[in-house]
């Protein structure tokens, strides 16, 4: 039996918090007999679930006591964390990242007694936010390694040839079997199409940006296609077990096809450039690399040539929270990763509404209203957002149309959430200000976006765009 | 087959409506991957039963079966209990781990021990515990043990199963207060027949099963289709 009971309390009556923000709470200890504590321990974490191989990280951790227990007493020990940074919550087929406050006593000569509480963690930077140099250097001094024990394979097997007659005919299959291989699906499409050259403009992107892309085609010959097919897929692949019990489960998130070229010939000796666009769904699933669980988006090329091997080829991007693409857009002085961003929540498998809400966004930033920083990273996140606004209405200003932030010919009303109070400026266009004339204090509701915070009069930012 | 309904009550869980599977009680899939400290803490194993074999020089405790057959998870239950216990995994490919030392030395896959190395370990005549596909004691007997050998399949059982799967879905679940769905014998027995004596395949076809309810906000949990 354990000889003791632990528990955890969020603040705040939350459980929504962006990638870095501060949770509070409270590790509640229940004794049931003297126990020694060597240390209770408490960090926030995040791991994965499903069928692929479990990976896990932790965002901050403390030690919030060491020390003695006494039986039949109840300890609280508040403490405060930091959320990781990345990956965001998401849950999806095979592969799902749960983050969460997790407690643990380690009590000797017993099992450790722990609690968990999930928490659901939206990413405002992308994965290099766990990166650090010294991972860097590794991965430089671990390639120079491999490459020295490759030369020396290498130098082994090339004696060993030469040694070893018979090892000329397993060479020679070998060689007949791969080189027809390069042939078929490499050579013989090229010799038909010339100079081939597909790439993307970039490889990493924002939900709701263009994916870019450009085949140029020089071929020597006129050549006659049957069309040229362009292909977009997100997919989960995760891999469970390890060695014979190796298995790989792939799941399609998303799939699409374009056929960018149809019957068509290119002329010989003429460069054909043939662009290459797709808009991303604007909340799309963000790409992850988390050992044995990834998501990955990818483009497939085919030139579809008559009579003749296909030319294919495959190029990945990378889907990122706004602020990791460090988009040329971002105000001077800023670092990327100082950039507010847009939230993009990986969405479940069904198709649901957004996970945020209004109310959830007022919850985050009106606990975070004394600081400053933190406010505008939150304000920052989700500017841009549709939301389904509701607001209690305390007075249309007589000179809103003096606020650079209005809409023209629009007016400016200042309102406040019903629960918390947080005060809201509303930006609203000509067409509804009848309905604020008579301001009393109804609650309004209606369509918005935020579009940032008014730090003089502590006020929260929204344009309506219409009414419900 | 146990149903639970749905409640939409104002419980301290309503705030982690976002959980794919909150409507059903649970956290998560129950029948998803597991870490090797989560596979031992889950593991219906009587394993102390074994602990006075297993820590004795010269006595070796050998469990035989085919991949998926809970091989690993006898060895892990075990080693959760003895505390100077050393496991070591031997991979297909790849290069051979180092053999530690340990009190008993677990050998997870140990027919894959080149002939050399296996001489060497049965020489240092410690406690020994094996996860193997084909039968050692002959090999082990002749460097002096004493060899019991547990044929996994043939635990196999509907209720045995019954166990491992409500194990599964009872550490899923979300709200303390509240029950979660329970798989019955009939069902395991079903299982049985369809996938005879591979657990983990069965483990697969639940977890496809169970993802199906995901977001859904009611509903019935159907482990047979």
């Amino acid at each position: 039996m354990a000889k003791c009971d632990l528990s955890i309390e969020i603040a705040d009556s939350q459980d929504k918090y962006f990638g870095g923000q501060t949770v509070r709470g409270t590790v509640v200890v229940r004794v049931d007999s003297d126990v020694r504590c060597k240390g209770l321990q408490v960090q926030t974490a995040w791991a994965t679930h499903g069928y692929g191989n479990i990976d896990q990280g932790v965002g901050e951790s403390v030690i919030l006591f060491e020390g003695e227990w006494t039986a039949g007493e109840t300890y609280r020990y508040d403490f405060e964390l930091k959320v990781a940074r990345w990956p965001p919550t998401y849950h999806g087929h095979y592969l799902n990242v749960d983050h969460a406050v997790e407690a643990r006593a380690s009590i000797p000569w017993s099992f450790d007694p722990k609690a968990s509480e999930l928490i659901h963690v939206t990413a405002v930077d992308g994965p290099e936010a766990k990166l650090d140099s010294s991972t860097n250097q590794a991965t430089g001094a671990a390639g120079a390694g491999c490459a020295i024990v490759g030369t020396v394979f290498v130098g082994i097997f090339l004696v060993v040839m030469l040694l070893n007659p018979f090892a000329w005919i397993l060479a020679g299959i070998v060689g007949l079997v791969g080189g027809g291989w390069w042939v078929f699906f490499r050579y013989l499409p090229r010799v038909a199409l010339g100079k081939v050259q597909y790439q993307l403009q970039t490889n990493r992107l924002a939900p709701g940006e263009e994916v870019v892309g450009e085949l140029v085609l020089r071929p020597k010959r006129n050549v006659r296609l049957n069309r040229i097919v362009w292909k977009i897929t997100a997919e989960e692949v995760c891999v469970s077990g390890s060695g014979s019990n190796r298995t790989t489960r792939r799941h399609s998130l998303h799939e699409q096809e374009l056929e960018v070229v149809g019957a068509t010939t290119l002329t010989a000796e003429q460069e054909t450039r043939i662009p290459l666009r797709f808009t991303l769904p604007d909340q799309p699933f963000y790409s992850l690399d988390l050992s044995d669980n990834d998501l990955t988006w990818n483009t497939h090329l085919r030139v579809d040539i008559p009579r003749w091997p296909d030319y294919v080829d495959k190029a990945s991007f990378l889907v990122v929270p706004d602020v990791a693409t460090g988009s040329e857009d971002r105000p001077d002085g800023l670092s990327p990763m100082e950039m507010p961003a847009r939230v993009g929540v990986a969405p479940r498998q069904s198709a649901e509404p957004p996970a945020l809400t209004f109310a959830e966004t007022v919850a985050h930033v009106w606990a975070s209203r004394g600081d400053a920083e933190q406010t505008d990273m939150l304000v920052g996140a989700v500017e841009g957002i549709p939301f389904d606004i509701e607001a209690i209405i305390e007075r249309r200003l007589l000179y809103g149309n003096d606020d650079p932030a209005a809409y023209r010919d629009g007016y400016v009303v200042w309102g406040h959430y019903p629960d918390p109070e947080l005060p809201l400026t509303l930006y609203i266009p000509k067409h509804l200000g009848d309905e604020f004339e008579q301001a009393g204090s109804r609650v309004w509701k209606g369509r918005g976006r935020i579009t940032g915070y008014d730090r003089r009069h502590g006020r929260l930012q929204v344009h309506v765009e219409d009414h419900v | 087959m146990n149903v639970p309904e749905a409640r939409h009550d104002s419980s301290p869980r309503e705030r982690q409506h976002w959980l794919p599977f909150a409507a059903f009680n649970l956290r998560c899939n129950p029948f998803g991957e597991k870490t090797q400290d989560d596979r031992a803490a889950l593991a219906v194993v009587d394993a102390q039963r074994w602990v006075s074999v297993a820590t004795q020089p010269q006595r070796a405790i050998q469990f035989i079966g085919e991949c998926g057959r809970g091989k690993t998870t006898h060895l892990l239950a075990l080693r959760r209990i003895l505390p100077e216990a050393a496991y070591v995994y031997l991979p297909e490919d790849g290069p051979l781990p180092e053999i530690p030392r340990g009190r008993p030395l677990m050998i997870d896959e140990a027919q894959r021990l080149p002939c050399r190395t296996r001489r060497q370990v049965w020489r240092r005549g410690g406690a020994l515990v094996l996860g193997t596909h084909v039968d050692l004691s002959k090999t082990l007997q002749r460097y002096g043990y004493r060899v019991e050998t547990i044929q996994v399949e043939r635990q196999a059982d509907p209720e045995q199963l019954a166990k491992i799967f409500n194990r599964r879905l009872e550490a899923a679940r979300l709200d303390p207060t509240r029950p979660v769905a329970r798989i019955s014998r009939e069902e395991t027995a079903i299982l049985l027949t369809r996938f005879e004596t591979d657990i983990r395949a069965m483990e697969s076809y639940l977890y496809e099963r169970i993802q199906q309810l995901a977001g859904a906000d009611c509903g019935e949990v159907r482990f047979i289709d």
